[in-house]
């Protein structure tokens, strides 16, 4: 029954990183919670595929893993960039 | 600001709602078999650990498709970081390293390689492979640079081949399968185990750098003169 306390922690941890996605302001957080939602994924992924897991699961978070970390230093280089031009690390609010 | 907050606990509402719509079927329903028969089925002779199967051979687009994604990253992320109109930052800066860092890192660094190749080795037959020893090596290359015991190089076409030491031979077995009659990345029979390591090789290789030069992009701001047309 561990894999039911996995696979609520992986969900747990997705939504966490949607929310965080979505409603930080500073882009440093957003990169933080989509990193956290990805771990949330892997997780259930991983456990979710039985026990030993799927191989194809591993491969797939193998990949994931290494997609992530790129994407987090291409968004941490973005945000360098955007701080170097502008002087701030968050995106301006949209005009209502 | 009042908006804000309603939006807010809406949002928050609707990411417990999908927790709840994640968790519930995932925990109800029986587990698929899964692909393992036809993974077994695949194994080849002197490849045998499922999970380099299934990256390598079985799954060797998303494999060769992820180089290229982590290739691209490497690119933007060179073209970002670089110093237009900017100071250049190094690692210069800073205090120098330690006496203790300079004698232990110049002597880890041999062991460090023992152990990315290792680690590549073993993949074949149990857990290990060609990201994992990447891993290993760009950490150590990050610890010597940040050590100062070694200079970042120039982005000269050297580096820049280095980079693509994953995706090209990849993309080059991908299509001598193609060319001899079969489909894309279907390795010859017997030309497997060497084409798997080959490939696997130049991903740890391109892998480990790629990772470095992702660190050094995020941490410095890189000098000008590593683009065509910075020269003149």
């Amino acid at each position: 029954m561990t894999a039911i306390i996995y696979l609520i922690t992986g969900s747990a941890l997705f939504a966490l990183g949607l929310y965080g996605v979505f409603f930080s302001r500073h882009l440093l957080r957003k990169i933080i919670a989509a990193n956290i939602g990805a771990s949330g994924v892997f997780l259930v992924l991983v456990t979710g595929s039985g026990s030993p897991a799927d191989p194809v699961a591993q491969a797939m978070v193998l990949t994931g893993i290494v997609i992530s970390v790129s994407l987090t230093a291409l968004g941490l280089v973005l945000v360098r960039r955007l701080f170097a031009e502008t002087g701030r690390c968050e995106l301006p609010r949209d005009e209502r | 600001m009042k908006t804000d907050a309603v939006l807010r606990r809406v949002g928050g509402m609707l990411a417990l709602a999908i927790v709840a719509g994640l968790a519930h079927p995932l925990i109800q329903n029986p587990r698929h078999p899964g692909l393992a028969a036809m993974i077994e089925a695949a194994e080849r002779a002197a490849v045998t650990h499922p999970v380099t199967v299934v990256l390598l051979d079985t799954r060797a687009f998303d494999t060769l498709l992820e180089v290229g994604v982590l290739l691209l990253a490497v690119i933007a992320a060179l073209i970002l970081a670089h110093g237009e109109g900017r100071e250049p930052s190094s690692l210069d800066q800073g205090p120098p390293p330690s006496p203790l860092l300079t004698w232990l890192v110049p002597r880890l660094a041999p062991i460090i390689g023992l152990v990315a190749s290792y680690l590549l080795w073993a993949g074949a037959t149990r857990p290990g492979g060609a990201f994992q020893g990447g891993t290993v090596l760009a950490a150590g290359g990050l610890i010597l640079l940040l050590a100062k015991q070694l200079q970042p190089p120039p982005l000269k076409w050297p580096i820049r081949l280095w980079l693509c030491a994953g995706l090209l031979p990849f993309l080059a077995a991908g299509l001598l399968a193609l060319i001899l009659g079969g489909n894309l990345l279907e390795y010859p029979a017997g030309l497997g185990k060497t084409l798997i390591l080959v490939i696997e090789t130049g991903i740890m290789l391109s892998t480990a750098l790629s990772f470095v030069v992702l660190a050094l992009g995020v941490l410095l701001t890189l000098p000008s003169g590593n683009f065509p047309g910075d020269d003149s």
